[in-house]
């Protein structure tokens, strides 16, 4: 007889189908690590939401908020947090035309879909590090 | 909204906003706010389909799920009145 731990299933029922879904044990070709950076970064900018509404309800509020705005973005911390959501922001931003070139088809063959993906990080990586330049000095 | 945060970009650059009246100046403009809510709302749907795809990629509990869904919808609705307000007091 069969072994217990083997699930039942009476035709009606649907089958059990495979499903691995740890990001740490799957293959990261370019083309996916564009992809999930994608996803990460979107959440992490919409967990960002709240911050930026409450720096921006502050900054217009009085000119001594607008004041205590500027001086906490220059704080060390948040120029840390900047340049990690300025990343986030970017590369979600590019992986996003990419996005949207590819449903358009372009660039969908295998070589063009990679150097695509390499542009998304030198794009992001770049206009993070201009943002960093200009906000951090 | 890639074309909003472009524009957003070059008028900071252009304008360099550096002090609270030239911030009020930079925002208070009507088709500035105008977009800055059109962004707004798309940015709100938008949010709202990812948020909705990685809920449901990794929240295999239906109740959990439903719960956590809703409050993304909660919060999306929450932030889209919030910048209405601050949009309509400048």
């Amino acid at each position: 007889m069969m072994n217990s731990n083997h699930k039942v299933q009476s035709t009606n029922t649907k089958k059990v189908r495979p499903k691995n879904l740890n990001l740490f044990t799957i293959r990261m070709p370019i083309n996916a690590l564009v992809s999930i950076l994608h996803r990460v970064t979107g959440c992490a900018l919409f967990l960002a939401l709240p911050l930026l509404l409450v720096t921006f309800q502050l900054s217009i509020s009085s000119a001594s908020k607008f004041q205590l705005v500027q001086d906490l973005l220059h704080s060390s911390l948040a120029k840390l947090i900047i340049i990690g959501l300025a990343w986030s922001f970017f590369h979600h931003f590019f992986a996003g035309i990419r996005h949207l070139a590819m449903d358009v088809h372009w660039a969908t063959t295998l070589i063009k879909a990679r150097y695509t993906s390499k542009m998304v990080f030198v794009l992001g990586g770049v206009a993070t590090l201009l943002l960093a330049i200009s906000w951090v000095f | 909204m890639a074309i909003y945060s472009v524009v957003l970009l070059i008028r900071v650059l252009i304008l360099m906003p550096g002090s609270y009246n030239d911030w009020l100046a930079f925002s208070r403009p009507w088709w500035w706010r105008l977009a800055t809510f059109i962004f707004w709302v798309s940015l709100s749907s938008h949010a709202w389909l990812g948020v909705r795809d990685v809920l449901k990629d990794y929240v295999p509990n239906a109740k959990i799920r439903m719960v956590l869904l809703k409050l993304v919808m909660l919060a999306l609705w929450v932030y889209l009145v919030w910048i209405t307000l601050l949009l309509c007091n400048l």
